[in-house]
């Protein structure tokens, strides 16, 4: 069967189409939702943050440009609603027990390469939220510094230089572990 | 060696887990549904558009077309199902008032979008819709729990109708008949069962919806699964003995799902995970053994706190509410449920993981383990995932027991654990109820029962 390209759910799902909504949907919702875990740390989180975005974005149709491709556009509206997820689940205290910390492993960690990104996962989460929202949205989720700031409504320089101290710190503890 | 310890940064995203299952799906159906709710409020606000038109032209005030609104409060329910796999779960508003019904309702098929207000039941509490498009393999079971009586009120007097039920609820002890109710879709009749009971002093009504008139063994069992998820938050207790109950506040219900990777300790030359299953024991009223299924690795000599589990042991699980005396597992091994916690996890050779485990017995060999402990070793590599999933009648949180253990005491209604090694071979099943129930199951190779 034809693989329908992006434009033409879209324009689908805009009319109604709840088909073309769960092509949209099944296709991205990996991505939307690994957005989502990656910012939040936290697996309730992103299934929540995740739903909201495609809720979001479903709604907004009628405001996309089909001329640009629907992922980033997608993955942008993921990372806003995680960092608003964030910031309501601090302002609300929600409880977290001490296991909450983000840690990863991969499916395959067999291999010698997932078991250093798992480290290298590891030393990330251990990062305070603050540090670890930017380096991944800088490294995992390729945002430039200039968009970093907007998305947390920080100073660029703020943002510059909590990312260096973020990078000091991960490289000592993956140097003393010896990852890299 | 900047740029290499970058792409190393870069490289780490790789690592990311996938969603699971059912928030994938929980998802999906949330996503869609929105769509269309959207297209459906478009056309209510051209309908009401049009109204408004023709009220001002006729003199009539916008007021009188002002539709009543639900807001959902976010509080703990009475009771609820905890949903099997593949199976989606709701449950209505907290009661606005005191000896207002409380309703959960459990599906093994999305909820039309009709049916589900900001993410809990619609008010009705009856998933009218969900009901309507339900195909032949689709199940519903619907479950209102009414306060037998308040404390300021006059006891309301027990009937036969509503004999005296305990947990798990059967869905044997139904009547393939409603009393009170009609066909929900006469043109497609559906077989309806109804299971009424009195339970911790509410008279739950139960009522199974089978999209089929005559479900097939298959369905009822899969019915029975879910049935046997229902849980009840506090111990309840009959008002009329126990007034102040009612109005007591009681926790909510909370689902423990954690992954963990745990390191396995060479015993002998061999590196090997053991794990420990028995069934309850009750004994007037009490529990002297809680159901209970454990998994350790290496030897436990030496054991110097015995209010704790030995420090061999990985993790734990039990079910039902423990007595101060209560006790899991048998004699070198054994420990104080009140002290060591009704779920743990040692902190020294478990650390969190995002992995994937199935909480499934596919491939495995075993059952229902007897109230004397069984004990199988497995054949397991350096490292193994162990995933525990658990319905706690109160808050989830694991705090420190003893020097390498964190666990919670909050009771819990139900529990399942799985293990399995990081290639993917699953090891390790078992679940126990409030029941009573123990569930052990393991590898068909590389497992071996202990004497």
């Amino acid at each position: 069967m034809r693989r329908r390209p992006d434009t033409e759910l879209v324009v689908l799902a805009r009319e109604g189409s709840a088909e073309a909504a769960g092509a949209l949907f099944d296709r991205y919702w990996a991505l939307a939702w690994r957005t989502t875990y990656a910012v939040t740390a936290d697996r309730g989180l992103a299934d929540d943050a995740g739903q909201e975005a495609f809720v979001k974005a479903f709604a907004a149709l009628g405001r996309f440009d089909e001329a640009q491709p629907f992922a980033p556009w997608l993955k942008r509206i993921a990372i806003n609603a995680a960092v608003d997820s964030l910031r309501r689940s601090r302002r609300l205290e929600v409880v977290s027990d001490d296991e909450s910390a983000f840690h990863t492993w991969a499916l395959g960690e067999s291999a010698e390469d997932d078991l250093r990104r798992w480290a290298v996962a590891d030393a990330v989460a251990a990062l305070g939220t603050g540090k670890r929202v930017v380096v991944v949205l800088h490294y995992w989720l390729d945002l430039p510094l200039e968009e970093i700031a907007g998305v947390l409504g920080l100073p660029i320089g703020t943002v510059a230089s909590r990312l260096a101290r973020a990078k000091d710190e991960l490289r000592t503890v993956l140097e003393e572990d010896r990852v890299v | 060696m900047s740029s290499d310890f970058e792409r190393e940064l870069r490289d780490a995203r790789e690592a990311l887990p996938l969603p699971d299952e059912s928030s994938t799906q929980r998802a999906r159906h949330r996503a869609i549904g929105s769509l269309r709710r959207k297209r459906r409020r478009t056309r209510a606000l051209v309908v009401v558009g049009a109204m408004l038109v023709s009220a001002v032209a006729l003199g009539v005030t916008a007021g009188s077309l002002n539709a009543p609104s639900v807001t959902a409060a976010r509080e703990p329910a009475v009771l609820g199902f905890v949903p099997e796999p593949g199976w989606f779960a709701l449950q209505s508003p907290p009661p606005a008032i005191e000896g207002q019904q409380t309703v959960a309702v459990a599906a093994n098929v999305p909820f039309a979008a009709d049916d589900v207000e900001d993410g809990l039941v619609e008010p009705s509490g009856l998933p009218y819709s969900t009901l309507l498009t339900l195909p032949p393999d689709g199940i519903v079971i619907v479950s209102t729990m009414s306060p037998l009586s308040l404390p300021h009120v006059a006891p309301v007097p027990s009937t036969p109708d509503y004999p005296s039920i305990e947990l798990p609820l059967r869905l044997r002890d139904a009547l393939p008949v409603l009393r009170w109710g009609a066909q929900v879709r006469p043109d497609q009749p559906m077989a309806q069962y109804h299971l009424r009971g009195h339970l911790r002093g509410y008279n739950v009504d139960v009522i199974a919806y089978f999209g089929t008139p005559r479900p097939s063994a298959a369905l009822m069992r899969q019915a029975q699964r879910q049935l046997s998820g229902f849980v009840v938050r506090s111990e309840g207790v009959d008002a009329r003995s126990r007034p102040a109950a009612i109005t007591a506040p009681v926790e909510p219900l909370a689902v423990i799902d954690r992954t963990f990777a745990c390191n396995t300790v060479l015993l002998g030359g061999l590196s090997q995970v053991e794990v420990r299953a028995h069934a309850g024991d009750r004994r007037s009223g009490q529990w002297v053994k809680l159901p209970y299924a454990g998994v350790s690795t290496g030897g436990n000599a030496g054991r110097l706190d015995t209010s704790v589990p030995p420090g061999s042991a990985l993790a734990w699980i039990t079910a039902g509410p423990p007595a101060p005396s209560t006790n899991v597992d048998d004699e070198y091994d054994s420990f104080s449920v009140h002290s060591g916690g009704t779920l743990g996890r040692n902190t020294e050779l478990c650390r969190p993981s995002t992995a994937r485990v199935q909480l499934s017995r596919a491939g495995l060999r075993g059952g229902v383990v007897p109230v004397e402990a069984r004990a199988v070793d497995c054949d397991a590599p350096r490292r193994v995932l162990i995933r525990l999933r658990a319905t706690a009648l109160g808050s989830a949180a694991l705090r420190e027991r003893g020097r390498i253990f964190v666990a919670t005491g909050t009771p819990l209604s139900r529990a399942e654990l799985a293990v399995r090694t990081p290639n993917g071979k699953l090891l390790v099943y078992a679940a126990v109820d409030q029941s009573g129930r123990s569930r052990q199951y393991t590898a068909p190779r590389g497992c071996v029962r202990e004497p």
